[in-house]
């Protein structure tokens, strides 16, 4: 195993992402209360939009992250690339929650239902799922190699398995589904600001807390590793103290 | 380096030794075929129990009942598998053979399959005893649908088993993980049988065989090679 270079005591650059993060979300909710208009049918509610869909992109793209750097882990032994995938997939957790506690509140209002079997739905939900077991698994395993392993496994397997759901969930209703498309249609030349402002947002905000994760990720391997050195000098000095008094 | 005298076993007899070892010991133990098969009634009783089994829902809910029978056999069989490797250390014994993986993998695939379909010729007819079904299904449609499906689910079952063999806590974790991934096949399982079960429902069970078999090889591919990963730790 290589013990990852050490990581600067501190980031400039990414306080200042930090608090570029922080003034684009101040923005982008001045934009979604203010500035953006309110819809014709749906009324307030819509708005929700700016939030929902920007976060099931980076939901998304935090699982297909964590596959790629699973297979480079994988490939080239790198514990970067570990502390990357698990980055990611927290990260993505965290979006694909914030997904599933918005469009409720979405459907509410469009569906009538707080939920249906709509197959993006029943996909997130599902991916949800199965990286939240792969959170549990990196919990109870530990930080060893074997568990950085299983963990490429399950999230290689876990991508790899998004298009076999997404048919599968599609076609379970029966062979015409239901494509519901209340977002996307009509959009005015402001709400479409808005949406620029709002997925520049949730760029910076994904690559802020992944960087942050990452970090952390990297000092917990580096705490590892000196505590291996104590351990293995330790041992080490018993074994000559043993020698050179029998 | 030394050269090997001894000639290198190929695969084929590797996967024979393997396998009669596997067998060996499930046979003079039964370990997973009585336990695993008693569940399977038990779960079959429990299903009745809950109204499942009503004449007039007996066609809707008895593919789901059976899918979801076989899911939850498929667990208890797949931690049963590595387990045995991992008490005493077996595991490290069987990895010094060189070249082994293939065959280990095979093995464990064809034992995984074997267990799972032996306890479906219990449990199928028992559903069918159980769930007063409007028609009798037709039998190979439906011995097609259990092969694709049982396959695909051993396939991710091998290798998901394999890895988490060393895991705390694996018995809950593995479920967590299988049933998730195992989605589509489930729902393939469910819709395909459904259509063999019910004459109201509109046909087309090969277009959810297709969607099995799809996956099946899917995951036949990526379990050999992830598989390879996960024990070689």
């Amino acid at each position: 195993m290589t013990t990852p270079a050490l990581t600067p005591r501190r980031a400039d650059w990414l306080v200042a992402l930090a608090a570029i993060t922080m003034l684009a979300g101040a923005l982008l909710m001045g934009l979604i209360f203010f500035y953006a208009p309110t819809e014709a049918t749906m009324g307030v509610v819509q708005k929700i939009f700016y939030i929902h869909v920007p976060s099931a992109i980076a939901g998304y793209l935090g699982f297909i992250l964590c596959c790629a750097a699973s297979v480079w882990y994988l490939l080239r032994g790198d514990v970067r690339a570990d502390v990357v995938a698990r980055a990611a997939a927290e990260v993505g957790v965290l979006f694909c929650l914030g997904v599933l506690l918005t469009g409720p509140i979405w459907a509410r209002k469009a569906w009538g239902t707080w939920w249906t079997g709509e197959p993006r739905l029943l996909l997130t939900l599902v991916l949800l799922l199965i990286f939240v077991a792969y959170i549990l698994v990196r919990q109870f395993g530990g930080r060893s190699d074997l568990t950085r392993k299983i963990c490429a496994v399950l999230a290689i397997l876990g991508v790899a398995d998004i298009p076999l759901i997404r048919y599968s969930v599609e076609r379970w209703r029966g062979s015409h589904p239901q494509v519901i498309t209340g977002e996307g249609a009509g959009i005015t030349p402001e709400m479409q600001l808005v949406l620029t402002t709002s997925f520049i947002t949730f760029a910076l905000l994904f690559v802020t807390l992944l960087a942050l994760r990452v970090r952390i990720g990297l000092a917990e391997e580096q705490a590892d590793a000196a505590w291996r050195a104590v351990e293995t000098a330790d041992l080490r000095a018993e074994d000559l103290l043993d020698r050179s008094h029998p | 380096m030394t050269n090997v005298t001894a000639p290198r076993p190929g695969f084929w007899r590797l996967l024979l030794l393997l396998l009669r070892k596997d067998i060996t010991v499930e046979l003079r133990t039964r370990e997973v075929l009585h336990t695993a098969g008693l569940f399977a009634l038990v779960l079959m009783t429990l299903f009745s129990f809950a109204g499942f089994a009503d004449r007039e829902l007996a066609a809707t809910t008895a593919p789901g009942v059976l899918w979801v029978a076989i899911a939850f056999l498929g667990a208890l069989v797949f931690t049963r598998t590595f387990q045995r490797e991992r008490e005493n250390r077996a595991m490290d014994g069987l990895l010094l053979v060189p070249g082994i993986l293939d065959a280990l993998y095979t093995s464990k695939l064809l034992t995984n399959l074997l267990l799972l379909l032996t306890l479906q010729a219990l449990l199928v007819p028992t559903l069918l005893l159980v769930f007063p079904l409007p028609v009798q299904p037709p039998i190979l449609p439906l011995v097609a649908l259990l092969l694709a499906g049982t396959l695909g689910l051993c396939a991710l079952g091998t290798v998901l088993s394999a890895a988490l063999a060393a895991v705390r806590m694996r018995e809950v974790l593995l479920p967590l993980l299988l049933y998730p991934l195992a989605i589509p096949l489930l729902i393939a399982g469910v819709k395909g049988s459904a259509t063999l079960f019910d004459p109201l429902a509109h046909a087309g069970h090969g277009d959810w065989l297709s969607l099995m078999i799809a996956f099946d090889a899917l995951f036949l591919v990526l379990g050999r090679w992830l598989f390879g990963e996960a024990v070689d730790a």
